[in-house]
């Protein structure tokens, strides 16, 4: 610690900490415009000078480091008149458009204009009129005339979102924010969270607010693993009319992705259902909520009776409390089963964590300790941007060193220090290799020798000639292994690339035991979905969703269409065969046709209670509009008609999760799930390669951005969201190499032949994908890919032709 | 030189205005009375003051061109200086067109004070510090031209901009610029600004002499920024991060340039006219790139696959390398002159200046001259194997290599021998130092005076003992034998490395070609052309045994010339290069100046090996900087760019 002296005021703070974050952690204000904490000090608005005794000129406060003994003064008459006149430059050309700017009222330059008591300007200086331009992306408005220059939407692009789409460009008083790489624009926003003024505004919105005219509530994004914190605007009681987020809340601390930042419009959409149906007989006619509570009670006791058995599918994006209401309503049947769409990814992963005891939860601020991190099988740009900013936050700050395997370029590519092209499915022998050769060169962990099952593991690991075919070139291999080896601390992310293959999985998990990652380091799961992790553990014994949907004879859907991520035919075929289908959702869903009773369940919006995030801590889900959740007042009726008791709301089901001990209290007083504790083991590598047919061709599906279950749905208003060929959906991708020997040109037809089927897709380029893989990323064209697969595949063997 | 009327500059006031010139007081800083033929300096404006020479300049004119130049090089990234100076530029332009205000003397006082005192960058911390002299030293003038509405005289000006590291910099290396983009994150950026100016990034990242840092400004208020390591660090960005490089071979002239040597000069020119668009040929005795950087320097200073990847650039720019063809033996210099348009010599100065002692002509084994005992390392051969003692003479870098090589190739009794003492040693300290660590035994004032032999081998090395007499013309104490002090060393292989020559045993016609005596090309100064039309030269064939980035610096310009040559014009010296000159007279570095800002951040280092391990591998001595620690160290920066200005008409 050291100490200064802030305008007379003795402080103390860590060495190496900037005078202006001394001064803002002992609460004293001093001015600025282009400084934000997520960024490294910008010095373009020159507004937190201080002076320093004995220094002869002031300097900025964002970029001088705060030194024992000095004395600062951050007020006075110099000071005052220099930033006035700052200011009053800015002001020359910045047009007086307050009155239709989105940004009035939490603007930075209206707030520093008014503290500094400017009340004309007197300065000219000639610059060209600024024309309206189009901007990287169609969901964000340019007003250029409005800028500032602070440029942090500049420094953000690249330090935060990792892209390299805003410019500086020009010189003199033409310098202007410039987007000069739009194609490499993935629309997250970042510079729109940046941005202190009005310059960069949301432009699409179809309703607009005033920031008095609407009720501003925190809660948590609902549209993937990471667990965002965001404020929703509302108006009225009934829209969302703009996401804002603050710097100060953790974890994504204000950043988010292309649909945590524009995706909330599916929250507004008229066709939105209002009131639940019941069919009788061939007709569908609107209810009461008591008329479907008691149809949907009706018709599960009687199958019960029948000594049926009923099928429950949970969505992994509903909250803790629902999922806990649905196990009670499943307990009341003789004869019942729990599945959900989560199982496929998070519910294998705990699964095998539990397993091998591996420690979880983890926390996302361990990468920051970690000197390497492995991202493997995890795009972290089609969900959990913000797992890729944490990392890029870590080389940014503590130069760590990052290495990706994946068979295809994913948002950490660009920035990584090795990149293994893995053939899909064969990762198994790769990791056994190398964690191998840790052993025989003993750069493993000692301790890693005591666990069980090390003696069994060691001899029959790494057979190196299945190495050979999992494709990777001799030159990474190595630069993987030295950095690996080399490693004190090590984090390993890994995704749906690795889970989809339990070999894989476990092949990755235990050569983190062999490095010891889980006691130096963190091994950190994905979960695609907002509450994956918190309903696979409100629920136990859970399915996948397609066991249940093949097995039940009675089905109870909550929120989730299984034609969303299954084979079309499969579903259609089992859905016919069902005596009872109930279908909760917020919108009608190609399910929802086949469904006697549809309930709404309202949007994220209107939701109270709870997510675990992929890092199992807990996440509020607090109501935005309305004064309560359908989908909840529905499960609580039915409950009580079933003789489950009536809950009287969320938090009530809430405060039974803590007494079950499914969420527990760290000692900072967070929420998480309880730790599955128990001593860790290996657990004997297979070293097979996945994939009984031989067809030369891996097909790996990916999810943009829309996992979410409504994506096909066509509520989602910002389509555009796909413009950029970054994060372009419903294309099928082809290495150049793969083209050439194929004789397709890029845009030519592909036809697609897997065991379950036939597709035909026009084909696109794509630089740097392996060889031997094709990818498509499912947007909301999905159902024609997904006949190749059965059932819930993530990587299809396939042989292709040209069309 | 031109006699001064006004000067302000380096806060040294002359005013000899209204004087005869008789009586005129001369300042300390004097300029050259032409810029180039013809174009004499009237006035020159700059970030520290005003020189006039001429009263015929009109202060009002020279100031709203020199505000001009500030607003364009305003880099847009700070408020006061972005908008601030085209107010200033605004209000100065209407007093030079006749209609000034009264109020506006006063107005542009205050907004130059706050851009001065508030601006990120010297841009604006010294753009208008000239003009704040002119409004204090010549305010009549500004006073009546608002009062007559009278409009300034047109005047004809030359304006560059420079910075401290800059101005020393061999190869005009745009320091500031790239360090700021790597502060910013943006490694690709930065790199590419470093590529226009050389092709040897990570090569000058590690071995450069750095005469930057000696003139780095934040040395003033802590320590200079590490240039050459942030140099590798962009360069290695690069190589670690598998960065695609965004280069497009545009070869479209039709006129040859062979290349002769594919050291720093001759990759340089080549890197250049290929950009210009020339095919060029490079024809190189060695296997690989680099000439004396890759034989010469070691491994665990300068990989090789470092200069492989250099080399590899230029190819990709379209140069043809011809590795392996020995100029005089494969091919013929008149053969070359026949096939190509112009012809480029770098061959450097390989060959070994002798010590002028008893036996070194004898061909004793165990007598290596230190350039070949580093050759034959660098190509994985131990040079005299059942030697295992090593005594080398020298005090320069090549007798540093010679002394840290020997103990990775398994010599671990290394000794050398130097007759001056380690302040006047002329290799960089850190190499002494690093060498110290390693264990090599210096043996300061002693010389050797004899070899010692049996059976033709080496077995030691007779020296006299050196006392320091009087100042040489290098500044150095010359050393003087003490009588009778002599005393034996027992060495198994003796290494003289006390300098190179030029090795001109490729030309077939030695004669046809002037040489110095100091037995090097001897070129036009300005334009690199021997006395043979067509064929230039540069590098240390042409300087002597000289700094790596010297020879970068000059096979660049050695290829303007060429581009000239070539084009039937007659090569002259640029702008730029004229300025380098003139920013060398007025200099730019004021290592005195109280840059009143609080520093206290000291330079980060790059993390060495332990020497008990490094001394036996030739893996890299240091490891480059992290993210984290290049973004630090760049942030340091001051950014100290300056305007300089000459009316020349």
């Amino acid at each position: 610690m050291i100490t200064l002296k802030i305008d007379g005021k003795e402080i103390k703070t860590e060495e190496g900490k900037t005078i202006l974050e001394a001064a803002r952690e002992n609460n004293i204000y001093i001015p600025t415009l282009c400084y934000h904490e997520n960024l490294l000090p910008i010095g373009s608005c020159r507004l937190c000078i201080v002076e320093i005794d004995g220094y002869e000129k002031p300097m900025t406060s964002c970029t001088t480091a705060a030194v024992e003994g000095i004395s600062v003064t951050t007020r006075s008459e110099k000071l005052f008149g220099m930033r006035q006149e700052y200011l009053k430059f800015l002001l020359i050309n910045h047009p007086l458009e307050c009155p239709i700017c989105d940004s009035a009222g939490e603007c930075r330059l209206q707030d520093l204009v008014f503290e500094h008591k400017i009340e004309c300007v007197d300065l000219a200086a000639d610059r060209e009129p600024k024309k309206a331009k189009p901007y990287a992306t169609a969901l964000i408005r340019y007003s250029e005339d409005r800028c500032v220059l602070c440029l942090r939407c500049v420094h953000a692009c690249r330090e935060v979102s990792g892209r390299r789409v805003l410019e500086l460009a020009g010189s003199g008083i033409e310098a202007a924010m410039a987007p000069k790489v739009p194609e490499d624009c993935i629309s997250c926003g970042e510079c729109l969270f940046m941005c202190p003024v009005g310059a960069l505004t949301e432009q699409e919105s179809s309703l607009k607010s005033r920031k008095w005219q609407t009720k501003r509530q925190t809660t948590t994004c609902p549209h993937c693993g990471f667990g965002c914190s965001l404020d929703l605007d509302v108006y009225e009681d009934r829209f969302i009319t703009k996401v804002v987020t603050s710097p100060s809340r953790l974890p994504n601390k204000g950043s988010l992705c292309v649909m945590g930042r524009f995706g909330y419009d599916f929250a507004n959409h008229e066709a939105k259902l209002t009131a639940p149906a019941v069919k009788q007989g061939a007709e569908t006619a609107r209810s009461t909520l008591a008329e479907a509570v008691e149809a949907t009670a009706l018709a599960l006791t009687k199958l019960d009776k029948e000594g049926k058995s009923i099928g429950f599918v949970v969505s992994p994006r509903a909250t803790n409390e629902e999922a806990y209401m649905i196990s009670q309503i499943a307990k009341k049947f003789s004869k019942s089963a729990l599945g959900t769409a989560g199982y496929y990814h998070t519910g294998k992963v705990l699964e095998t964590l539990r397993g091998m005891g591996i420690p979880y939860p983890y926390e996302y601020d361990a990468i920051n300790k970690c000197d390497l991190v492995v991202v493997a099988g995890a795009d972290l740009l089609g969900n959990n941007h913000l797992l890729a900013n944490k990392v890029r936050e870590a080389v940014k700050n503590n130069g760590t060193k990052v290495a990706v395997i994946d068979p295809s370029p994913t948002s950490l590519t660009r920035a990584c220090d090795v990149w293994a092209k893995v053939a899909p499915g064969t990762d198994a022998p790769f990791f056994n290799s190398i964690a191998s050769r840790l052993i025989a060169d003993t750069k493993h962990d000692p301790d890693a020798q005591a666990l069980d099952g090390f003696a069994g593991y060691a001899g029959a690991s790494g057979k190196a000639d299945a190495l050979k075919s999992s494709g990777i070139d001799e030159k990474s291999l190595e630069k993987f292994y030295s950095l690996f080896a080399a490693a004190s601390s090590v984090a390993v992310i890994f995704g749906t690339g690795i889970s989809n293959n339990t070999e894989s999985m476990e092949a990755l998990l235990n050569l983190c035991l062999v490095k010891g990652v889980q006691k130096t380091g963190v091994v950190m799961p994905t979960a695609l979905q907002s509450n994956a992790v918190g309903v696979l553990s409100v629920l136990s014994d859970v399915l996948s969703s397609e066991d249940i949907l093949n097995r039940a004879d009675g089905l109870f859907i909550y929120e989730d269409d299984p034609f969303h991520y299954l084979t079309g035919n499969g579903v259609d075929e089992s859905l016919k065969k069902k005596a009872f289908v109930a279908v909760c959702d917020m919108f009608a869903t190609d399910t929802s046709g086949y469904a006697q009773v549809v309930v709404p369940t309202g949007s994220f919006a209107q939701k109270e209670g709870s997510f675990v995030a992929e890092d199992g801590f807990m996440r509020k889900v607090v109501r935005a509009e309305g004064s309560s959740s359908p989908g909840f007042e529905f499960l609580r009726l039915l409950l009580d008609r079933l003789g489950g008791g009536l809950y009287r709301d969320e938090t009530e089901a809430s405060t039974v999760l803590f007494g079950k001990e499914i969420l527990v209290k760290d000692e900072n007083g967070r929420a998480l799930l309880r730790s599955h504790g128990g001593q860790a083991r290996f657990v004997l590598p297979g070293n097979g390669i996945a994939g009984k047919t031989v067809r030369p061709f891996t097909l790996v599906l990916r999810n943009v951005f829309f996992h979410h279950h409504l994506a096909g749905q066509g509520v989602y208003s910002k389509m555009m969201y796909l413009q950029n060929s970054a994060v372009a959906g419903d294309k099928l991708f082809i290495s150049a190499e793969d083209a050439a020997a194929l004789g397709v040109s890029d845009g030519g037809q592909l036809i697609i032949e897997s065991d379950h089927g036939t597709a035909q897709q026009s084909a696109t380029i794509k630089e740097g994908l392996g060889r031997g893989v094709l990818e498509f990323r499912m947007a909301r064209s999905r159902k024609d890919i997904l006949k190749l697969t059965d059932g819930y595949g993530k990587h299809i063997a396939v042989t292709v032709r040209k069309g | 030189m031109a006699d001064v009327i006004f000067s302000s500059w380096q806060g040294e006031i002359i005013d000899n205005r209204g004087k005869s010139r008789e009586s005129f007081s001369a300042p300390k800083v004097k300029l050259p009375g032409e810029f180039e033929k013809g174009l004499p300096v009237k006035a020159f404006m700059g970030w520290d003051g005003i020189i006039l020479c001429d009263e015929s300049v009109d202060i009002i004119d020279m100031s709203v061109k020199y505000a001009e130049a500030v607003q364009k090089e305003s880099c847009g990234r700070c408020v006061p200086c972005r908008i601030g100076s085209k107010v200033i530029l605004g209000t100065l332009k209407g007093i030079a067109d006749g209609r000034g205000n009264k109020g506006d003397i006063e107005k542009i006082r205050n907004i130059a004070g706050s851009i001065k005192d508030g601006s990120k960058c010297q841009i604006g911390q010294t753009g208008f510090i000239p003009l704040l002299q002119a409004l204090s030293f010549f305010g009549p003038e500004f006073d009546r031209s608002i009062a007559e509405g009278r409009k300034a005289k047109d005047g004809e000006y030359r304006i560059s901009v420079t910075a401290p590291c800059m101005s020393v910099c061999p190869t005009q290396l745009d320091i500031p610029k790239y360090v700021e983009a790597i502060s910013e994150g943006r490694f690709s950026e930065s790199l590419a600004t470093i590529r226009q100016n050389t092709c040897l990034a990570g090569t000058l990242g590690r071995v450069c002499v750095r005469p930057c840092e000696s003139n780095c400004r934040r040395a003033n208020i802590d320590e200079a920024v590490s240039i050459k390591s942030l140099k590798r660090f962009a360069a290695d960005y690069e190589i670690e991060k598998n960065v695609k490089r965004d280069v497009e071979a545009k070869i479209d002239q039709k006129k040859k340039v062979a290349v002769i040597g594919a050291g720093p000069a001759g990759l340089s020119c080549a890197y250049y006219l290929a950009q210009m668009g020339y095919p060029v040929t490079v024809f190189e005795k060695l296997g690989e790139p680099g000439g004396m950087a890759a034989v010469g320097i070691p491994d665990y200073r300068l990989p090789r696959t470092v200069l492989g990847g250099e080399g590899s650039l230029v190819e990709s720019f379209g140069v043809t390398m011809r590795y392996g063809v020995t100029l005089g033996k494969d091919i013929t210099i008149d053969q070359i002159r026949k096939d190509f348009d112009a012809v480029f010599i770098g061959v450097g100065a390989h060959g070994s200046s002798p010590m002028g002692v008893e036996g070194e002509d004898m061909g004793y084994r165990g007598f290596i001259a230190g350039v070949k005992y580093l050759l034959d390392i660098n190509n994985g051969k131990d040079p005299y194997p059942e030697g295992k003692k090593v005594v080398v003479v020298g005090g320069g870098n090549v007798a540093m290599d010679c002394v840290r090589s020997s103990f990775r190739i398994g010599k671990p009794d290394v000794h050398l021998v130097y007759r001056r003492t380690k302040k006047e040693m002329p290799a960089d300290p850190v190499e002494i130092h690093e060498a110290e660590e390693e264990g090599v035994e210096f043996h300061y004032l002693c010389n050797p005076k004899r070899i010692i032999e049996k059976d033709g081998k080496v077995v030691g090395v007779e020296c006299i003992r050196m006392e320091l007499g009087e100042p040489d013309q290098s500044g150095r104490r010359r050393p003087v034998p003490v009588e009778g002090s002599e005393f034996v060393i027992e060495t198994d292989i003796l290494i003289p490395a006390i300098g190179q020559m030029v090795d001109f045993s490729f030309l077939d016609k030695k004669e046809d070609f002037s040489i110095t005596k100091w037995n090097t090309f001897q070129v036009d100064q300005e334009t690199f052309e021997t006395n043979i039309p067509g064929i230039f030269s540069a590098g240390d064939c042409e300087t002597g045994p000289d700094v790596l980035v010297r020879a970068c610096g000059n096979g660049k310009r050695a290829a303007w010339k060429i581009d000239e040559y070539l084009k039937g014009e007659k090569p002259k010296a640029r702008m730029s290069e004229k300025f380098v000159k003139f920013f060398g007279d007025v200099k730019v570095y004021d290592k005195n100046e109280n840059v009143g800002f609080l520093g206290d951040r000291a330079r980060l280092q790059l993390r060495p090996m332990a020497p008990e391990v490094r001394k036996w591998t030739f893996d890299e001595v240091e490891e480059g900087f992290r993210t984290d620690e290049a973004i630090t160290e760049a942030s340091r920066c001051l950014r100290c760019y300056r305007i300089g200005m000459i009316a020349v008409g």
